[in-house]
């Protein structure tokens, strides 16, 4: 087990490597210059040479690439260029309310899906499997962003008891707090539960067929720990794998969420980086959001190996 | 019972006695008082020297002082604001007062040397500030003559002087620093922090020379992303006035009663420009045919339900250098021939640039719609922000869309299409002697009539040789809860807040 961990660290660093270059070439491929956005109208060639020379910007890419590596090694994470401040403060002032929205619905939403995948799968065919599958499907097809707008509309407007959008942090006002996350929260539960559902269902469907479980059955176990026990214990690892697949999605779909609530997280502002054509800005975020989808990933290789031995083992 | 009855009346008279003091409390101690601000996005910094945003305007509008003010009068005369008067010693030499009770917010008061400071740093190239290309062509230097006096010195004569300096933020040694993020200025409210993405706070500063018309206690800038996210706070209450408001929600504010209304609060005048270094466009047949194919009140009637003014020129029709003569109707007739007489009977293809924004996908696609009608292929290629300002300084756009607020001095837009070392002429590839030197000449005539003959020339070129065809006249609109009065607009990115009041 600690050989497998060790390797898949090393893997998951060399992954992360050649992720840095990706980054910073997709970043500079984009169309467009920070230096003339900033300036917009008055984007004369004098006034954004001057700024490119301030910035680096007019060295070859190779050069930028191995400054701006070199300084990550140090922990400079570099300048925002259109606020002029140090990057790694605000990335990772901005980090935790993103892994809230992100770590929160994946986690209530799993607890929930699987109560009402095993439903569904040990009553299979009947009213309550076909309401949970309708409405899984249902909820699937709506975007999240126009479920949060109309859960907003709702909420904020017409029963006025929740915030319109907004972040309050919680060592402010703790109810507060609850109050401004609540909305955000639900839109993502509603909008990743249903995949979930219908995960362990299926998951659930193959397993109920198997004849350990009808031999559980025979020696006159409940239908409660044929299910939980013996049933969903084995359609565990395609769970644990949506479960990783759902937080990386949830991370990218995270975007739009902040940006229907102006939620102060990276989503946010890897959107205001982009737009703004903010290198240092726009590879600081996707480096952390990569070394997230890394690590989880690196964290469902070990779960596998704690659900199933023949994988601790082989 | 006795014991119930006798119980009962004391929690009664405990709960009075409470209340009376809470009222009382409640009617001795002023209420708090916060206007709440509805931007379109959260700026990218604070410092107006530093980016061009109307946005980024308006938040230096709140914290910075300004030696004048626009007159909120279209048309009207300068009005003194850190500077409480100024006279010219001779054409090139403006000599200003400044009032002796202005303060930065870090306390301390301004005198001229920071007037000085504010020209030197912003002149320094090495600053990067904006608003250098603005003085580069005609400012010498900021003298100081007393404490409270300063006497600008020009290398050639300039009128639009004094309303450059309505747009030009005060700056001091001491401050200058922390402009991006946390700016210390002299205007009429102190930055108190600023929330990532949830708000940025103001306070009415004590020492503001005018800080007795302020009517509230605090000023929050909430940004928004989502314009249907800030229209859903705005309906819940949560913020006063929303400083952006697309003009085919105006019936959703107007039919909500008296509950609130809509506001206008900038000027800015629409654009079609032609790419003359291209050769297809190089073409004075294909220009015309371009010019008399666009319907400008089909236009206005469909982009901003019937509001608004066909115009030719870069400023606003009720400016004193505006010519009508040189307006221009639709003749799809003259257009379809002209297209002809170009060499192009069989049509044109032509491609239009555009941000993504709505509002000039729209526009673009009724041009496209017009253009077709006489001829032309259109194409229309719509891209984020930053990629299209790299087409469009790099020369690759044929047709681009765009606007821009108007200023009262015509030389502010005229210099668009110069190709003099303070504009971007790349992007209209119009390079031509006499118009630079017709605009150098503008910048610095000081005879009202000669002034007219300039400007009245270079729009006609503007027309017929740049073929950068101003299409209309529009209003920003803003959406205001109807208990507060007193916003007014002095100009592009610069609303002031400091004479609102709430109705009881």
């Amino acid at each position: 087990m600690k050989s497998l961990i060790i390797k898949k660290i090393f893997s998951s660093i060399l992954v992360v490597f050649l992720l840095t270059i990706l980054i910073f070439l997709l970043v500079h491929m984009l169309p467009g210059d920070p230096i003339e956005t900033m300036l917009g109208d008055y984007a004369t060639e004098e006034a954004a040479a001057a700024l490119r020379a301030q910035y680096n910007l007019d060295k070859p890419l190779p050069i930028q690439y191995f400054i701006w590596m070199g300084n990550i090694i140090r922990g400079d994470w570099g300048v925002s260029i259109t606020s002029k401040t140090a990057v790694m403060p605000q990335v990772l002032n901005r980090l935790p309310p993103t892994l809230m929205l992100c770590l929160i619905p994946s986690f209530l939403s799993l607890g929930v899906a699987i109560i009402l995948g095993v439903i569904s799968a040990s009553r299979h065919n009947s009213p309550v499997d076909l309401g949970i599958s309708i409405g899984s499907l249902a909820l699937l097809s709506v975007p999240e962003f126009w479920m949060g707008i109309l859960l907003m509309l709702l909420f904020a407007v017409v029963l006025n008891v929740l915030p319109a959008g907004g972040y309050v942090k919680p060592s402010v006002d703790f109810g507060k707090f609850l109050k401004s996350i609540t909305l955000p929260v639900v839109t993502m539960i509603l909008h990743s539960m249903p995949s979930t559902i219908r995960m362990v269902r299926s998951s659930m469907l193959e397993v109920l067929q198997e004849d350990y479980i009808m031999l559980a059955r025979t020696k006159g176990n409940s239908p409660v720990r044929c299910n939980y026990i013996h049933g969903l214990r084995n359609s565990l690892i395609p769970i644990a794998t949506n479960l990783s697949l759902q937080i990386t999605s949830l991370m990218a779909g995270v975007i739009v969420i902040e940006k229907v609530f102006q939620f102060p997280g990276m989503g946010l502002l890897l959107l205001t980086a982009i737009t703004n054509r903010d290198y240092p800005m726009i590879q600081a975020c996707i480096f952390v959001f990569s070394i997230i989808v890394v690590t989880v990933n690196l964290l469902t290789d070990i779960v596998y190996a704690l659900i199933d031995p023949r994988i601790r083992y082989s | 019972m006795k014991k119930i009855i006798t119980t009962c009346l004391l929690c009664m008279v405990l709960v009075f006695t409470l209340s009376a003091q809470a009222a009382s409390e409640a009617s001795t101690k002023p209420a708090h008082r916060t206007l709440v601000l509805g931007l379109e996005k959260e700026p990218a910094t604070l410092n107006s020297h530093a980016n061009a945003e109307n946005i980024v305007l308006q938040m230096g509008h709140l914290y910075a002082g300004f030696l004048t003010s626009l007159n909120p009068q279209n048309g009207g005369p300068i009005l003194p604001a850190v500077a409480s008067s100024w006279k010219y010693i001779s054409e090139k030499e403006l000599a200003i007062q400044l009032r002796e009770d202005v303060y930065f917010h870090n306390g301390r008061k301004l005198t001229a040397d920071d007037i000085v400071f504010t020209f030197n740093w912003t002149m320094d190239q090495k600053n990067a500030s904006i608003r250098r290309t603005n003085f580069i062509a005609f400012f010498d230097k900021a003298v100081k003559t007393g404490e409270y006096s300063v006497t600008l010195h020009l290398k050639s004569p300039n009128p639009s002087l004094l309303e450059l300096l309505a747009y030009l933020p005060i700056v001091a040694e001491d401050t200058v620093g922390t402009l991006d993020t946390a700016p210390i200025g002299c205007g009429p409210f102190k930055f108190v922090r600023w929330d990532a993405t949830q708000q940025i706070v103001f306070e009415p500063y004590e020492k503001y020379y005018d800080y007795e018309s302020i009517q509230f206690d605090e000023l929050i800038c909430r940004p928004f992303q989502d314009y249907n996210a800030a229209m859903t706070a705005f309906f819940a209450n949560e913020v006063d006035i929303m400083l952006f408001l697309n003009t085919s929600d105006i019936p959703a504010i107007t039919s909500r009663g008296s509950k609130y209304c809509v506001q206008s609060i900038s000027d800015m005048g629409n654009y079609v420009s032609c790419n003359t270094a291209k050769e297809k466009l190089a073409n004075p047949k294909v220009r015309e045919a371009i010019k008399y194919a666009i319907d400008k009140k089909e236009l206005i009637d469909l982009l901003q339900s019937g509001v608004g003014l066909p115009i030719s020129q870069m400023y606003a029709p009720s400016n004193m250098y505006y010519v009508p003569s040189l307006d221009w109707d639709k003749d799809l007739p003259r257009a379809k021939k002209a297209l002809v007489d170009a060499g192009y009977p069989n049509g044109l293809d032509i491609e239009i640039l555009t941000p993504n924004t709505s509002a000039r996908v729209s526009l673009a696609t009724i041009l496209k719609e017009q253009l077709e009608k006489v001829g032309f292929r259109v194409t229309i290629n719509v891209q984020e922000n930053a990629a299209m300002f790299e087409l469009f300084n790099a020369g690759k756009a044929d047709l681009a869309v765009g606007g821009f607020g108007f200023y009262a001095d015509p030389s502010f837009r005229t210099m668009f299409i110069s190709s003099t070392a303070n504009s971007n002429w790349r992007r209209y590839g119009y390079n031509d002697k006499e118009y630079n030197d017709l605009y150098m000449e503008g910048l610095s005539a000081t005879d009202t009539a000669r002034r007219k003959e300039i400007y009245a020339r270079m729009a006609e070129k503007a027309i017929d040789e740049a073929g950068f065809f101003m299409l209309f006249s529009s209003t920003s609109n803003c959406a205001v809860r109807s208990d507060i009065e007193g916003l007014v607009y002095r100009g592009s990115g610069n609303s002031d807040f400091t004479r609102i009041t709430f109705k009881k």
